[in-house]
């Protein structure tokens, strides 16, 4: 669980390529319906987060997709 | 209450357990019931540490997940109980709290989008249970799991909001396990965490204080294997069975089955399509030895 993947992705685990590879092998779609599978999708989101001010609080880069204390 | 179903997927079951995933598409459809994915939807969020460490972003980020399934009229099976708390509090919360709905409200104004609160959220065990009903599964049952199985319920799976009874849907997994042909073993800690929210601070007390107690009391019991309703405990115990080796700790290890995936192949589904190839421990021998 990471606050970076979910600022990032949208989820607490990163959408990986280990990942993507085990959803294919198991016959299932490669990406999941996740927000990160739609720019948009994923952009509401964000904006979402934003207008919350979290992402100030827990000083989250965007740039770097870090928290900045690393 | 919506006419068809949404599968809230949660992200450790997607990116880590897709063969729990891969049961769960095969135990609706082999029941008959249509169900969509939620395109679009995001991490729940996460209840214990992000739910406490703010909790107005935690019920907005509910909330545009509630809303998409309104907009796609449809109700939620949420298949992780972490993600089930977080989904039923903040709906919960959105009904109950009129500061915080006008302020939701706002929030999801501003990315255009709103919830109205006419949705039925629902953990996938509730959905079995009081939806399907037993009958209906035990007819879809060809390959009986007659062996004796400890549950582990989950924190999350004793969060009600509109009952009293907190044992409901941990009994609900026991009856539903048990309607599988499974011997539902007692060893007396089935209600102690599994310790993963301690371990996202310290690993080693989670072992020690969680883990290890269960697995000394499972091991007084003839317990063939764990059963569980959330994919993050599964995850902990899978993983955290080797570490608590590591510590010098003297116990069996089990293999972890997810309900679903017990389900899944009482239904007729063979162990290799429920990709076990990625599990640690001895789950996939588990599948294969039961399966024959």
């Amino acid at each position: 669980m990471s606050v970076e993947n979910l600022l990032s992705g949208g989820a607490s685990i990163r959408v990986g390529p280990s990942s993507l590879v085990k959803r294919e092998k198991a016959g299932l779609p490669k990406v999941p319906p996740l927000a990160s599978s739609n720019d948009d999708q994923l952009k509401e989101f964000k904006d979402l987060v934003v207008r919350t001010g979290f992402d100030k609080r827990a000083g989250f880069d965007w740039g770097k997709g870090k928290l900045r204390y690393k | 209450m919506m006419n068809r179903q949404a599968f809230f997927l949660g992200c450790v079951i997607p990116l880590r357990f897709p063969g729990i995933e891969v049961a769960a598409r095969r135990v609706f459809s082999q029941l008959g019931i249509e169900h969509i994915d939620l395109e679009g939807y995001s991490c729940c969020p996460e209840p214990v540490i992000l739910g406490l460490t703010d909790r107005e972003m935690a019920l907005a980020i509910s909330a545009r997940n509630l809303a998409l399934a309104e907009k796609a009229g449809a109700d939620l099976i949420v298949l992780c109980n972490g993600c089930y708390e977080a989904l039923v509090e903040a709906d919960d919360a959105l009904r109950h709290d009129e500061t915080m709905k006008a302020r939701v409200d706002q929030l999801l104004a501003s990315i255009g989008t709103r919830y109205e609160g006419k949705i039925q959220i629902k953990h996938f065990i509730e959905f079995l249970h009081e939806d399907v009903g037993l009958e209906r599964i035990r007819e879809a049952i060809t390959r009986p799991v007659e062996v004796p199985v400890a549950l582990h319920y989950g924190c999350h799976l004793f969060r009600e909001t509109r009952h009293l009874d907190t044992w409901r849907k941990p009994r609900m997994m026991k009856e539903l396990v048990e309607a599988m042909g499974a011997r539902c073993v007692d060893y007396g800690l089935e209600q102690l965490c599994c310790g993963f929210p301690i371990s996202q601070f310290d690993k080693n007390a989670a072992l020690k204080e969680r883990l290890l107690p269960k697995l000394k009391a499972l091991s007084k019991t003839n317990a063939e294997a764990l059963a569980f309703c959330c994919p993050a405990c599964l995850n902990q115990f899978e993983t955290g069975q080797g570490a608590v080796g590591d510590l010098g700790a003297d116990v069996a290890r089990y293999p972890c089955v997810h309900v679903l995936e017990l389900l899944a192949m009482s239904f007729g589904v063979q162990p290799a399509e429920l990709c076990l190839d990625y599990r640690s421990g001895s789950t996939k021998e588990f599948f294969e030895c039961f399966w024959g």
